[in-house]
């Protein structure tokens, strides 16, 4: 039950040896939950997204003179356990009159659906039930 | 496949890609995404949801659920539907989902509400998918509370032998907030007897805006209902969480689909100001919403709290602390606070956050800091 996502986290293979973009990463002066209070961290990561050391912080790459590194607190990333993904922002649809800003690449935005007319106007249940549905009708891929 | 048509126009995939681009953002690397299958959307959503989990592969982990909004087994289109589903688990798409999902209080009665939640789990198991339910999403005593029959039917059905791992999750569930506490003792008993693998997931912006509402109450009687999730973790023993479920539609008008801006949400709503419960509050949008959706290193496991330790494999969120506040128009900038903990980022969410992913190259910039 966890292999897809265990690989997901703990991806080894990126590409060839030209193109390999994975990195080891320091995070230095790191607050860390569970830990004494007040003490921070330096936590290394391997190329492989696994923890494979953590020591008092030092200073590693300060020079005289030169500020001591921010701290940070670190901690597991964020999960939605429930998210509907085709739903979203029905109500800050993307076609408006003005344009979308740039960066958006080929979108045509005049073709895009426009939601506008289903806002609630008494934002009951049942309204949003049948609104949404309305607006399922309207979905393009 | 997507590349080759010629006349889309981004509609789905635009506004998802904005929701997973922001969720990101947001420090999210773990999703379960729902996408409706039904006459009106045929498989248009569930392409969508593939071609997105493809686009973000690198960011985040997406789960997706083949989701029934509406009924299976009920109103003219009650059968078209589920026979979409069917087709959407064993057509080209099906080794892409993950989950099955269905809403049984959309059925017109009871009994078809049931019928749903058996066909729902027969096909989980049969497909190997985990399962999710939009369940009991009223607060009246008048509408009688699923919950149960939903366990009787996992065990009649021999969840845990058959269904190899796979979880069971509980969404919305506002119903239950009328339960006793014998009632609550009895339905925690139940499910730790049969050691199924229910979570719970409370959807407190959509849950406080959709429930109660009963005409003419105001002040202290205007009633609200979202699930009690850190009594059903602290006194019944049940894995529970929180989601954000929408952003930006009808059925929740507000909030920026933030977790932590959720778990901030929590320590008000829930009046839960203890550190320990700003610590329980964060696992509920990372750890626990993780196990709830099956990604826990196995069922028993009860590493729940998420500690940073040599060895755990994973990405990771770095909350960076700054010097200053630097404030346009001030001659000198003024010192800033510094975040050192779990509760700090609960009950003042910081806006700046880092996701670390070193196999993507993400994280590099702490090399020459």
């Amino acid at each position: 039950m966890v292999g897809v996502a265990e690989s997901w986290e703990g991806k080894k293979t990126m590409g060839n040896e030209t193109n390999d973009k994975r990195v080891p990463v320091t995070i230095p002066n790191a607050y860390l939950p569970g830990r004494p209070a007040g003490t921070t961290w330096n936590v290394h990561m391997d190329k492989d997204n696994k923890i494979d050391n953590i020591e008092p912080y030092r200073n590693i790459e300060t020079l005289p003179g030169k500020p001591p590194v921010h701290s940070s607190v670190v901690v597991p990333c964020l999960c939605h356990p429930h998210v509907h993904l085709d739903k979203p922002y029905l109500l800050t649809c993307n076609r408006q009159e003005a344009s979308l800003p740039q960066g958006f690449g080929n979108i045509n935005v005049g073709r895009l659906p426009s939601y506008s007319d289903l806002v609630p106007t008494t934002g009951s249940f049942q309204e949003a039930l049948s609104n949404t549905s309305k607006a399922k009708e309207r979905y393009q891929l | 496949m997507l590349t080759s048509r010629t006349s889309h126009s981004d509609d789905l995939l635009l506004r998802g890609s904005q929701l997973l681009a922001t969720s990101v953002q947001q420090g999210v690397t773990h999703i379960r995404g729902f996408v409706e299958i039904d006459h009106v959307t045929g498989d248009m959503c569930l392409e969508a949801g593939v071609s997105l989990k493809e686009r973000f592969e690198n960011l985040c982990y997406l789960q997706i659920v083949a989701f029934a909004q509406d009924p299976i087994f009920s109103t003219e289109h009650g059968d078209e539907n589920r026979l979409g589903l069917e087709h959407a688990l064993s057509g080209p798409y099906g080794g892409q989902i993950d989950v099955l999902g269905t809403t049984p209080y959309v059925e017109k009665s009871y009994e078809l509400g049931l019928t749903n939640v058996d066909w729902a789990i027969r096909t989980a198991i049969q497909h190997g998918k985990h399962l999710d339910f939009h369940l009991d999403y009223n607060v009246s005593k008048e509408s009688k509370a699923m919950v149960r029959d939903v366990i009787k039917l996992l065990k009649k059905h021999n969840w845990v032998e058959t269904a190899e791992g796979k979880t069971v999750v509980l969404g919305h569930c506002t119903r239950m907030t009328l339960f006793s506490d014998e009632e609550m003792q009895t339905l925690a008993t139940e499910i730790h007897k049969a050691r199924l693998p229910i979570s719970f997931v409370g959807l407190p912006t959509s849950d406080l805006f959709m429930m109660g509402r009963p005409e003419h109450a105001w002040g202290g009687s205007r009633q609200r209902g979202t699930l009690q999730v850190l009594e059903m973790v602290k006194k019944f023993g049940l894995n529970a969480c929180i989601g954000v479920n929408n952003v930006g539609n009808a059925f929740t008008p507000w909030g920026s689909g933030d977790p932590l801006a959720l778990a901030s949400l929590g320590v008000g709503m829930y009046q839960a100001g203890t550190e320990q419960d700003a610590n329980l509050l964060f696992e509920m949008i990372s750890t626990r919403a993780r196990r709830a959706i099956g990604l826990a290193q196995s069922r028993d496991d009860q590493d729940v709290t998420g500690t940073i330790e040599k060895g755990r494999t994973g990405p990771l969120l770095v909350i960076a602390n700054e010097d200053t506040i630097n404030c346009v128009g001030l001659d000198e900038p003024v010192p800033a606070r510094q975040r050192t903990s779990i509760r700090d980022l609960v009950w003042d969410t910081p806006t700046k956050r880092m996701v670390v992913i070193p196999s993507e190259g993400l994280g590099r910039d702490f090399l020459h800091h």
